[in-house]
């Protein structure tokens, strides 16, 4: 096993180091907000820097953006085993499926941690640097105690560990994918689209059933993404002066041990499918015929909806009725599409 | 118990049956020639052999045991596939280091020894390696790494006549030290009667013949035939039954699977002179293929 753990960071050495340079990026950010907090207090400008804000900030916008080096990790981690003619020489090694398949996956776990370990140790390294400032500014703020109270180094932690766990869980959905369709490409393309496919079919009934909808959508979204809804403190003045903050500090919650319990049903059910499926039993486009069905009735649904989003998003002009009825046959030919790409691709492959 | 034993194999990719209901044995410490024309079903076989594939149904049991998915059992099987894809970016000796790493058995020692006589540098990458080489550098790794049972598919494909008869040599020796069983196939089947005791032959996925070398050759029979006077090849081909008849000047080969009645037949004709000569594997293939 050790020999695979060497080949497998073999494979992914660049990879491990572009998600350094994330957090190493990440840490230069705000390495520069820092930079312009003790500049002001050198001037005597005693301004709240709101670290937290900005370290909640920049996580938000690289969760984003660290899709993309999540997803070429899988496909140089699973294109070697399923696609590449490497695959036979791999499959002929004295190697189960299994152990090959955990190698992989703690492989990526490690990366993934080790980005979140920088992370962490900059933002926490940073907010600790930074203290003495801090006290002297907080200690002329009205709502002083309260940001003394919400940031500390135990929630910038929770921050990073929350970040983590949404990467992870994003990993994992796409090693997932790689046991749900055949080929590596198309279960990376298919897997984002699914992940993009959930928001996009829920935006309809958001704008239709509006609050009541939105709510609860953003409870859920809470559980995968990085979302914090900021805590309004006060603090009142001897004459009467109210003076309120926004205030940006995370906790490790209920949504958290959602995802943990999410992310450990997601591998028992990749364990499940690499005794079932393995890397070569796919006799499907997918893993099984009845998901062959319901990958083309999905792409019929979403290209269904096609015509709401030429009206609402993109300000073109239809009736009610002109919606679905345009709906339907977007529908019938999204799914006659997706049923075509699959009969060329199994065909193809016998 | 048999080192290989395969029973009712059949493979499907999609709808296509690769191979059909193949059944055969491989005893051990005997070297056993599979051969076949292209297409035939050899390399689904061997890869179903060697864990790569899974079977449609039946089994394949190597030692007593199975191999898909199963690490015990891969790890005696030594396979030399007819086209090598190692890791491209590897250099030969990071190639090398992954073997002895992954078998415990894997001796440098022999390594070194066969790569005297192949030279293969070690500072070279995989990708940079030419297709012969690759294949010397796949059979030297799985000899070097002592398992029971190996598996070769158009091992000598890409290799000069020189590394041939080289890389041929140290597989007998191999099997002569230590027993070890050899599944061989080629398309080369004059270097295969040199070295193979048994074969099994395949066409169109199904097993055709498995026998003794000595026993294929029985099969058919290479007539050399003198006649008396000059006769017409078309009347020898209709009144002989014959598989194939040529003719070279005043002597014509026939070949037969029905020899007293051939022999009846050209005698009628009016032959001076009927004599059996030695038929090789290849032919008899060839003329069995035909028929």
């Amino acid at each position: 096993m050790k020999t695979l753990f060497k080949h497998e960071f073999r494979i992914l050495f660049k990879i491990l180091m572009i998600f350094i340079a994330f957090a190493v990026g990440a840490g230069i950010l705000m390495l520069n907000v820092n930079r312009r907090f003790l500049i002001n207090c050198d001037i005597g400008i005693l301004e709240e820097p709101n670290l937290h804000y900005h370290f909640y900030e920049i996580l938000k916008n690289i969760q984003f953006v660290i899709v993309i080096p999540i997803m070429i990790m899988v496909y140089c981690q699973f294109r070697e085993v399923k696609d590449a003619n490497v695959s036979e020489f791999i499959l002929s090694l004295p190697f189960s499926a299994k152990k090959i398949s955990i190698v992989k996956i703690i492989s990526g776990l490690t990366i993934l941690l080790i980005n979140g370990v920088i992370v962490a140790f900059i933002f926490i390294g940073i907010n600790t640097a930074v203290e003495p400032q801090l006290m002297r500014v907080r200690a002329i703020l009205p709502v002083g105690e309260s940001l003394t109270e919400h940031y500390t180094n135990f929630t910038i932690f929770s921050l990073v560990v929350k970040y983590t766990m949404d990467m992870i869980f994003m990993y994992l959905m796409f090693v997932l994918g790689q046991f749900l369709v055949k080929k590596v490409s198309h279960a990376i393309i298919l897997t984002l689209m699914g992940i993009i496919a959930i928001p996009y079919i829920i935006y309809p009934f958001v704008i239709l059933y509006g609050s009541i909808v939105s709510t609860k959508i953003n409870e859920l979204i809470k559980i995968t993404c990085l979302k914090i809804q900021p805590l309004m403190v006060t603090a009142n003045d001897i004459d009467g002066s109210v003076y309120k903050q926004k205030i940006y500090s995370y906790n490790i919650g209920q949504a958290d041990i959602i995802l943990v319990a999410i992310c450990v049903i997601v591998l028992i059910l990749i364990i499940f499918l690499v005794k079932e499926v393995g890397f070569v039993r796919f006799k499907n486009f997918t893993c099984s015929e009845i998901l062959d069905k319901v990958l083309i009735a999905v792409a019929g649904i979403c290209s269904g909806f096609i015509p709401f989003y030429y009206v609402f998003v993109f300000g073109g002009r239809l009736g009610v009725y002109s919606i679905i009825i345009f709906g339907i046959v977007t529908g019938i030919l999204g799914s006659i599409a997706m049923s075509k790409i699959i009969e060329r691709n199994v065909e193809a492959e016998s | 118990m048999a080192a290989i034993e395969i029973k009712n194999a059949t493979k499907y990719y999609g709808k296509f049956k690769a191979i059909d209901n193949i059944s055969m044995k491989v005893e051990k410490g005997t070297v056993h020639g599979l051969i076949g024309v292209n297409g035939s079903g050899k390399t689904t076989l061997i890869k179903a052999l060697v864990g790569i594939h899974e079977l449609s149904s039946g089994e394949i049991k190597v030692l007593g045991r199975d191999v898909f998915d199963d690490m015990v059992t891969k790890s005696k099987i030594g396979y030399v596939a007819d086209r090598n894809r190692f890791f491209k970016y590897y250099k030969v000796k990071d190639l090398v280091k992954f073997y002895s790493e992954v078998y415990p058995k894997f001796s440098y020692d022999k390594f070194n020894e066969y790569n005297e006589r192949m030279k293969i540098l070690g500072a070279r990458r995989i990708n940079g390696l030419s297709k012969g080489m690759q294949m010397k550098l796949s059979i030297m790794l799985n000899l070097a790494r002592n398992s029971e049972i190996l598996v070769l598919d158009e091992p000598t494909s890409g290799l000069d006549v020189i590394a041939k008869a080289e890389v041929l040599g140290f597989i007998m020796d191999e099997v002569r030290a230590r027993e070890l069983t050899v599944l061989i196939s080629s398309h080369h089947l004059d270097e295969l009667e040199k070295v193979c005791d048994d074969m099994t032959m395949i066409s169109e996925g199904k097993m055709s013949q498995q026998n003794k070398i000595d026993q294929i050759k029985q099969e058919l029979d290479k007539l050399q035939v003198v006649f008396s006077h000059q006769v017409d090849i078309n009347r020898v081909r209709s009144q002989v039954p014959a598989i194939d008849v040529q003719q070279n000047g005043n002597v014509y080969y026939i070949v037969t699977s029905d020899t007293p009645k051939s022999i009846e037949q050209i005698k009628k004709i009016g032959a001076f002179m009927i004599e059996k000569v030695p038929i090789s594997v290849e032919e008899v293939f060839v003329y069995l293929n035909r028929v």
